[in-house]
Parts: C-alpha cells; sequence; structure tokens
C-alpha cells in the first residue's frame, strides 16, 4: 500500500516531519535502496572487485616468489598453456567425475533417508536432527576423523575389515591411487547427504496425504506410488538440488585438499583444488586465476539456468 | 485366495516392508554417527592406544592428557578466542546489514530489483579459490592481511546473499494486515518492520545469525590464506597445520581432541537452533 493513501487514513500529526519531503513512491525508493545499500557496497569491495581483479590475472603472468608487482600483461597464454598441459585432462575429467559421482551418491541416499524420516515413530526427531550433524561441523574436522578412520595402518576400517575376515590385508585407503577415489566419494557423501536430505524432506512434506489414499484405494503398490505420485512431485526440489551441487561440488576446495591433497601424485586432484595449489605451493599466481576463471565459466550455464529458476518463482 | 488370506498376505508384506526400512535406517545412521563416537572415543586414549590391535570401543586407559595439552597451550587457545571473535563480528554485521536488505527486497518498490536478485544469486557460484587470489593480493597491499577484522568482513560478504534471499522469503510470507495496522497507528515502513515483522520473525533471523556463525567458524580456504600469525589465525588454520606436520605421526591424540573440542560449540549451537535452522531452510532456500 502506497504511504500517501496511509496517510490520509492516519492521525495527522504522527508523521515525524522531515525537510525534504519527496512524494511518497520516491522516498519509498529511496528508503528502499537505502537499505540494500551496505551489503552492495561490501559486495562490490569484497567480491566484485576481486572478481575483476582475478579476471585481470589471469591475462598476466604474475609469479609470486618474483614479489607482487612483477605482472605483465601476457594475453592469452595462461589458457594455452593449461590447454597444452597434460596433467589438465586428468584433472578436468577427475572433476566431472566427482561431480557425477557425489551428487548420485548423495542424491540417492538423501532421498533414502528422507523418506525412512518421513514415516512415523518413536525417536523421529532425534535422528532427523542427527543425520544433519555432519553438515554443521567444521569440513576439517570431518576430514581428519574419517583420515583417523581410514588411515591404512591402523585405522579401524582396515582393523574391523581384516578382523571380520572381509580383507587379507589392508588396503592403503587414502594412498592407493585406486582406492583413493572411493574414499574421497564416500566422504564427500558423508559430509554433504544431510543438505540434500533436509530439502527433500521438506519436499516430501509438503505433498498431501490425499494423494496417496486415493492411489492406495485405486490398488497401487507403495513403490508405484512412490514413482508416480512422490518422485514427480519432487522433481522441482530436486532439480535445484543438482543444479545448486553441480556448481558446489565443482568449486569444492576443503574437503579434497584436507583429506587427500589431490593425491598420491594427482589421482584424487580436481579444479579448486588444483587452482589453489598452483597459486599457493607454486605461486603462480597468474596462471591459477585463469584456471579458476575457466571454472567459473564452465559454471555459468548452471548458474544461469539456477537464477532463471529462482526467477520465475519471484 | 480368499478375501481374509490376501489381506493377511498384504500385512505381512507391510511387516516385512517396515523391518527392510528399520534395518536401512539403522546402516545409515550407524555411517552417519560411527565417526562421531570414534572421534570422541579416541580423543580420551592414551597415543599408544589409538594405534592398539584390535581397536578398543572404549578407552581401555581413560585419559583427559590430549586436552589437558591442548587447554593449556597457548598455541591452541590464542586460535580459539580469534576464531569466536571472528564468528561474533561477522553474525554481527551480517545479520543486521542482510535483515534490512532482505526486508526491503520484499517490500520496496527498488528498480531492477530481478537484476539485482540474480547478482545476489550468481555471486554465490563463484569459486572461493578465484576469490582467494585477489583477496589474498588486496589485503596484502592494504595491510590488513592477518587482521581478523578483515576476515570476519571477508565473510560478512559471502553470507550476505544467501542471508538476504533466505529473509527475504520469510518476509515476504509475513501477513501484510499486521503492518498495514501498525502503520495505520502512525508507525513508518521502516517502522513497523522493526516494531512487528522484526520480532515475530526471530527464527528467520536466529537461522541467519546462526549460518554466519558456522560459515565464519567452519571455514578454511579463507583463513588459511588471510590468517597465518598466531595472533589473527582461526582455530581451522591451527588444527590444519598441526594434522599437516610432522606431530601428526605421532600426536593423534592431542588431533583428535583439538577437533572434537572445535565441534562441540556447532553441535551444541545446532542442538538449541535445529528446529529453527529446518523451518528456515525449508521457509526460504530451496522451493522449486
Amino acid at each position: 500500500m502506497p504511504d500517501d493513501v496511509l496517510s490520509v487514513q492516519g492521525t495527522p500529526g504522527t508523521r515525524r516531519p522531515s525537510r525534504f519531503r519527496l512524494p511518497g513512491r520516491q522516498r519509498k525508493v529511496l528508503t528502499g535502496i537505502l537499505l540494500i545499500l551496505p551489503g552492495l557496497v561490501l559486495i562490490a569491495l569484497l567480491i566484485g572487485y576481486p572478481f575483476v581483479f582475478a579476471v585481470s590475472l589471469a591475462f598476466k603472468d604474475l609469479y609470486l616468489v618474483k614479489g607482487m608487482d612483477s605482472a605483465t600483461w601476457i594475453g592469452l597464454d595462461n589458457f594455452r598453456k593449461f590447454f597444452a598441459d597434460p596433467s589438465t585432462k586428468p584433472i578436468v575429467l577427475n572433476t566431472v567425475r566427482y561431480v557425477i559421482f557425489s551428487l548420485l551418491t548423495q542424491f540417492l541416499v538423501g532421498l533414502g533417508l528422507a523418506v525412512l524420516l518421513h514415516r512415523e515413530f518413536k525417536g523421529r526427531g532425534i535422528m532427523r536432527a542427527a543425520a544433519l550433524i555432519p553438515w554443521v561441523m567444521p569440513t576439517l574436522v570431518a576430514t581428519i576423523v574419517w583420515r583417523f578412520i581410514l588411515d591404512g595402518s591402523w585405522g579401524v576400517l582396515n582393523y574391523s575389515l581384516i578382523g571380520m575376515g572381509v580383507l587379507e590385508k589392508p588396503i592403503n585407503w587414502l594412498a592407493d591411487r585406486n582406492v583413493v577415489w572411493w574414499s574421497l566419494i564416500i566422504v564427500s557423501l558423508w559430509r554433504h547427504f544431510p543438505f540434500w536430505y533436509v530439502n527433500l524432506l521438506a519436499g516430501l512434506q509438503v505433498i498431501p496425504e490425499e494423494l496417496y489414499e486415493v492411489a492406495k484405494i485405486d490398488g497401487a503398490s507403495a513403490l508405484k506410488s512412490f514413482w508416480y505420485i512422490t518422485l514427480p512431485l519432487l522433481r522441482p526440489v530436486i532439480v535445484v538440488l543438482f543444479l545448486l551441487e553441480t556448481i558446489w561440488r565443482s568449486n569444492e576446495f576443503t574437503t579434497i585438499w584436507t583429506l587427500t591433497k589431490g593425491g598420491p601424485g594427482k589421482a584424487s586432484m580436481t579444479m579448486a583444488p588444483y587452482v589453489y595449489q598452483q597459486s599457493f605451493s607454486f605461486y603462480r599466481v597468474g596462471y591459477a586465476s585463469a584456471i579458476s576463471l575457466l571454472l567459473t565459466m564452465a559454471m555459468l550455464v548452471f548458474t544461469v539456468i539456477y537464477i532463471r529458476r529462482t526467477q520465475l518463482e519471484h | 485366495m480368499s478375501r481374509l488370506s490376501w489381506t493377511k498376505s498384504i500385512k505381512a508384506g507391510r511387516t516385512l516392508q517396515s523391518v527392510l526400512a528399520y534395518v536401512a535406517l539403522a546402516v545409515l545412521m550407524f555411517w552417519i554417527l560411527f565417526p562421531f563416537y570414534w572421534m570422541v572415543n579416541s580423543s580420551f586414549k592414551p597415543n599408544h592406544e589409538i594405534f592398539d590391535f584390535p581397536p578398543t570401543w572404549l578407552p581401555k586407559e581413560f585419559t583427559i592428557e590430549h586436552y589437558k595439552w591442548a587447554l593449556t597451550n597457548n598455541r591452541f587457545i590464542r586460535p580459539l578466542l580469534n576464531s569466536i571473535q571472528v564468528a561474533l563480528m561477522t553474525t554481527a554485521v551480517a545479520t543486521p546489514l542482510s535483515a534490512l536488505a532482505a526486508y526491503a527486497m520484499a517490500r520496496y518498490p527498488i528498480p531492477r530489483k530481478r537484476a539485482l536478485m540474480g547478482v545476489l544469486v550468481a555471486t554465490q557460484m563463484i569459486p572461493g579459490v578465484l576469490l582467494v587470489i585477489p583477496l589474498f593480493i588486496t589485503f596484502t597491499r592494504l595491510g590488513i592481511i592477518n587482521k581478523y577484522s578483515g576476515l570476519a568482513l571477508g565473510y560478512s560478504t559471502f553470507i550476505f546473499p544467501y542471508a538476504v534471499l533466505q529473509m527475504r522469503a520469510f518476509f515476504a510470507n509475513f501477513p501484510l494486515e499486521l503492518e498495514d495496522a501498525a502503520m495505520i497507528d502512525g508507525c513508518t515502513q521502516l517502522g513497523a518492520f522493526l516494531r512487528v515483522t522484526l520480532p515475530l520473525s526471530i527464527p528467520g533471523v536466529v537461522t541467519v545469525g546462526l549460518f554466519a556463525i558456522l560459515i565464519a567458524w567452519n571455514d578454511l580456504l579463507f583463513s588459511l590464506i588471510l590468517t597465518s600469525d598466531i595472533n589473527a589465525m582461526t582455530v581451522a588454520v591451527q588444527l590444519y597445520n598441526l594434522s599437516m606436520s610432522q606431530f601428526a605421526s605421532t600426536n593423534w591424540g592431542v588431533i583428535i581432541a583439538e577437533a572434537t573440542i572445535i565441534t562441540l560449540p556447532v553441535v551444541i549451537l545446532f542442538v538449541f537452533l535445529q528446529k529453527f535452522l529446518i523451518q528456515g531452510l525449508t521457509a526460504g532456500a530451496i522451493k522449486g
């Protein structure tokens, strides 16, 4: 409701007098802008400016060992170098593989748990809460605990598997290049599935119970009503989860870096830790910026689709 | 098949289904909770017992040595205090800024609102590793590297877009009638917000404040690069350094005890606020 209408209804004299009296709507526009301005200034300074800076670095050869002002313009050389480097391909493939496996496992576990915890039983509330904890704890703590469990020489996983007779000799879960991959997926799954689960559970809760009752009367099995009612109605949530998670897992640094540092060799290296390694272990800041810019551009499609969806909603 | 045995077999099927569901649930919950149990369990064992075979499911020699070592050591206490300050500063800056902005986005006629929302969402899609490089250079040049105020300002900025989107949904769903009533009584729109909408939207605001704390407390990437000095570094950086050093090969006990200590506040916060958290999430974050 516009202000001027209200001031007609309101008791005269209760409004604070102001020196400049802009017309109601204009004043509201101004107030609105002033309310969001501080945040926007922060964004401009701490996201906008660094972003532009990073883009400019991508075309320079800044090498931190030579000092911060040693950069010269080298055009597209960083990008050429990246595409010519033989270690590029496995890292890009690793990233794609990491994203696909993470998304599928997290979707399945998240959905499974959401369905299980949607049923009514005693102790449901506490389980619902407990299942969220891996997601609120620091990523570093999660990877430390898992490094502890997965340790090749004294980890409890090897001990238990050998004790149960499943394994004959210990597996180097984090140092064997054939296995490290699965360890990474398991840890990532443990850390990230709660976000899926809590959103899918919220989705389940708004599906009207009557739909299932009608299906039951029509003789549909539980599996059938899951397939024809639950999944289609969850679809919007699922699509958004896949979009967001594609971007987040592609950009993921901490889980991978603190679990394996991308190793052994580069067996579990993906784009984001690679950027970090290039810039802060090897000081090739220009080159690292170019790679991170490529990563951002690759995510642009998903970002645009996601923004379109959120805007349609409003 | 008679009608009676037919319903019986359906009932048997239902029971089997429930049993399977409980088994699946038990397996999942075990996998979810085991790492916590193992962390706490190991933190009370002396170092030699940690490496024992077979592993002990409860500490045979119960010890609080590791906790003592951590909590009497300035190399742990200092970063712990830094982290607390960074987290509090982050939430103190981010929560009011984003609450006001979110309300403006929900109720004020701001030009180009859709584009603005798009920008907010887009900022969340930029990889952290891209931003941290220029931030490192800029912070060094400005001399605010190794200052936790710089770090807190960074976190406030990163949480801001998410916080605005989340609370905007909250405020937009707030009944207009209540605000109108306040305005008829002489409040301005902003006054109606501060006196009516905000007090009734505490769950949403608390969620966002909690999120700001979590982001600041949990982050490693930015703190690793922007704070290397003991007087500014966060506890995550300290623990990271410790867990990657030679120290780790023999002193896992201390590392796991420190990990337990820094998880504790998060879990406590979470236990108190999980209802708000779930409510907030389901009200704002994702809705098809």
